[in-house]
């Protein structure tokens, strides 16, 4: 047989050319056998035997090394390293807010158990939140039943130290807040499933999956510190003046971060959907209200941008204006005729009712939309929308020029104060943790003049308006109070209000830098010792508001300075040292 | 005789010489894949449990942390402070910066050096 003859023809079958082989070979031995070699023959013979089984067995050896060796890649054995169902929820400084933790559910089966009234009164003595009822049919039942879910570790290792029979225990996924109350209405809570349902939880359900399936955490913008400062000031304030309810809410103006975020009465998630509804309502979100004398900040901000007014713009004040049969009023009249500033900081209806009258409905209607007023508030969480007016005439737009005849969401005003102080861009508000050189995309609404002006109007109202209440030593506080009657019958009450105080600090420095708006709307306060029985915003949300940013300013590396109206200390500095500084 | 052809002739008590060295190394084939199949099967057990082992780590971990999260959140920490420490935020008044604390000590101290 020669070399060639092995060599495979393309075109015969590989069946065909394996036989005429085998064929060949046996031709070969039978050509021996004839020569009268018949000893090698069977010598051949024996040996291609032993090679073709010691080939076959050193494929086999081979294999069998391989399986056993290599094969470890594939991990066969053994439990996968858990991932959790949804991501951790952590603050802009790592702090843990949310978790999935493994719980435990009890079961029974009653097969298995031995003496049915003392498993009964011992597992009522170590977890003594258990249903008698449900326990008891779990003993009496039947099959094995579930008795209670949520078990934590330390449950049970004491169950498990009764060394009952018939007790077994199966493992649950459960998110877990920590923080209890605190920014409870932010984060939101889940369903046991694990769907998002409410709040934070809720709006960034999808990336929470898909963060926890990659076993990284979510940031939030949220700061705990400023959180747990603003809560704290705002239950205190709440509580002081036993109100129906109250909202608390932080931001980066430049950003458009949302740093704290609070509503009162308080909620657990860890409750979830068992707890109050009343509770349960982010009044930040969810509940609007007509704001009152805030939403000066935009009328005045409107007819300097529009150039309908300037600072020394006068305004008629010396008798209530009249509109049709209805008279406009000023709460804290001056019967004068007043500055554009004198109408912001004594906070005159008459005046703010002039400049929307002299600037019109179309220009009224163009900027609210630009200022996101007449639509939900742009963020990721679900807010509600505002009721807004039907007809735009004389009476609607001067009602509107001092936050009445419109409701918006505590989170709408926020962003638009955000867009009229932070350089006169609209930036939706996230609860995502942003680069700290990232500065979001906005729409501009008014020029960055409009807005350096409102933000020394607003200082000015704090330093000798009715904001005083607000200020913080050297922070450089400013802002607008709010107090708007409620309708009550049909008809606006006199003594049920929604008390508010909008501020902003620090006022000075460049227009792009970190500044921060501080909202504290108090519902119904009731007046107290503390605030003279008055129940304005500047005599019950502006001392909340300057104790939050005395206590925040550290955490936001916002420091103490002087500014042209006081010291760093919070000493004022008279007009003749102004003078004299400004000769200097 | 060739070499090749002798090797497979020699016999000791009747059995071919490359027949009893290729059932040795048969033998010793078999047991080094029994040792290694059993080494890997114990590897795998170790590498199971050390496994289960991170897993009821990590679980431990995690709680520990929301525990931890639970003791050091900011409110809880200012309470206890304020109630065991009687520490307050620092009133502005007594604020200070680095470059007048010279001034302040120049003042503590009446001028005296």
């Amino acid at each position: 047989m020669k070399p060639s003859d092995l060599r495979i023809q393309p075109s015969v079958p590989s069946f065909r050319w394996l036989a005429e082989r085998v064929w060949s070979v046996e031709h070969a031995f039978e050509r021996i056998k004839a020569e009268g070699r018949a000893e090698e023959d069977t010598r051949v013979r024996i040996f291609f035997v032993l090679a073709a089984f010691s080939f076959a067995f050193l494929i086999l050896a081979f294999g069998a090394t391989r399986a056993a060796v290599f094969s470890g890649g594939a991990r066969t054995g053994g439990a996968a390293v858990a991932a959790a169902s949804r991501a951790d929820l952590v603050d802009r400084n790592g702090m843990l807010m949310a978790a999935n933790l493994v719980h435990y559910g009890l079961y029974i089966d009653p097969d298995e158990v031995w003496e049915p009234a003392d498993t009964r009164r011992k597992l009522m003595a170590v977890l003594p939140n258990i249903s008698p009822e449900r326990l008891r049919k779990a003993i009496e039942g039947e099959r094995r039943a579930f008795v209670v879910g949520g078990l934590t570790p330390q449950d049970r290792e004491r169950v498990h130290a009764l060394a009952l029979p018939g007790l077994s225990f199966e493992e649950e996924d459960r998110r877990v807040y920590p923080l209890g109350v605190s920014a409870g209405h932010l984060i939101g809570f889940t369903q046991p499933d694990g769907k998002g349902l409410a709040g934070i939880e809720q709006a960034l359900d999808k990336e929470i999956q898909a963060a926890g399936r990659a076993g990284k955490p979510v940031a939030l913008s949220v700061d705990l510190r400023v959180q747990a400062a603003l809560e704290d000031e705002l239950r205190a304030t709440a509580l002081d003046q036993q109100a129906r309810g109250a909202v608390g809410i932080v931001t980066n103006i430049r950003t458009g971060e949302v740093l704290g975020m609070a509503s009162w009465p308080e909620f657990d998630p860890n409750k979830g959907g068992r707890a109050d509804p009343q509770a349960q309502l982010n009044r930040a979100t969810s509940a609007v209200y007509e704001m009152g004398s805030t939403f000066k900040v935009f009328t005045v901000g409107i007819g300097l941008d529009t150039g309908a007014a300037n600072v020394n713009s006068t305004f008629d004040a010396q008798a209530p204006l009249q509109i049709g049969n209805r008279k406009v009023k000023d709460f804290h009249g001056t019967n004068r005729v007043m500055t554009l500033e004198d109408v912001f900081i004594h906070s005159s209806n008459i005046g703010t009712s002039r400049l929307a009258l002299a600037m019109g409905q179309q220009t009224m209607r163009r900027y609210f939309e630009q200022f996101g007023l007449l639509a939900p508030a742009e963020s990721e969480l679900a807010a509600s929308r505002p009721i807004v007016p039907r007809k735009w005439d004389e009476n609607t737009l001067a009602s509107m020029s001092f936050g009445h005849a419109i409701s918006v969401t505590p989170l709408s005003l926020t962003a638009a104060m955000g867009a009229m102080l932070n350089g006169g861009e609209y930036v939706p508000l996230t609860i995502r943790k942003l680069d700290p050189n990232q500065r979001p995309q906005g729409r501009r609404v008014v020029s960055e003049a409009t807005s350096r002006a409102m933000l020394d109007m607003m200082r000015i109202n704090v330093v000798r308006g009715t904001g005083s209440k607000a200020n913080a030593a050297g922070l450089r506080v400013g802002g607008k109070t709010g107090s708007a009657n409620k309708v009550v019958g049909g008809r606006y009450s006199d003594t049920i209000l929604v008390a508010s105080f909008a501020s902003v600090f620090p006022t000075d420095g460049p227009m792009d830098r970190d500044r921060y708006f501080v909202l504290i709307l108090v519902d119904e306060p009731r007046g107290s010792a503390e605030s003279m029985g008055q129940r304005t915003g500047g005599w019950t949300a502006a001392p909340a508001v300057g104790r939050v940013i005395n206590r925040i300013a550290p955490f936001l590396d916002v420091t103490r300075a002087d500014d042209p109206f006081s010291t760093a200390k919070g000493d004022k500095i008279v007009v003749e040292e102004l003078v004299t500084g400004a000769g200097q | 005789m060739n070499p090749v052809a002798r090797l497979f002739d020699q016999r000791i008590r009747g059995f071919r010489v490359i027949e009893v060295a290729a059932l040795a190394c048969l033998v010793l084939l078999v047991f080094w894949v029994y040792l290694t199949k059993a080494q890997a099967a114990g590897e795998r057990a170790e590498i199971a449990r050390i496994e289960h082992q991170i897993v009821a780590e990590q679980r431990k971990l995690r709680l520990l942390k929301a525990e931890s999260a639970h003791l050091e959140q900011p409110s809880r920490i200012e309470q206890l402070s304020e109630a065991h420490l009687g520490l307050a935020p620092v009133e502005a008044k007594r604020e200070t910066t680095p470059d007048t604390l010279p001034e302040i000590a120049v003042n503590a101290t009446g001028g005296a050096r």
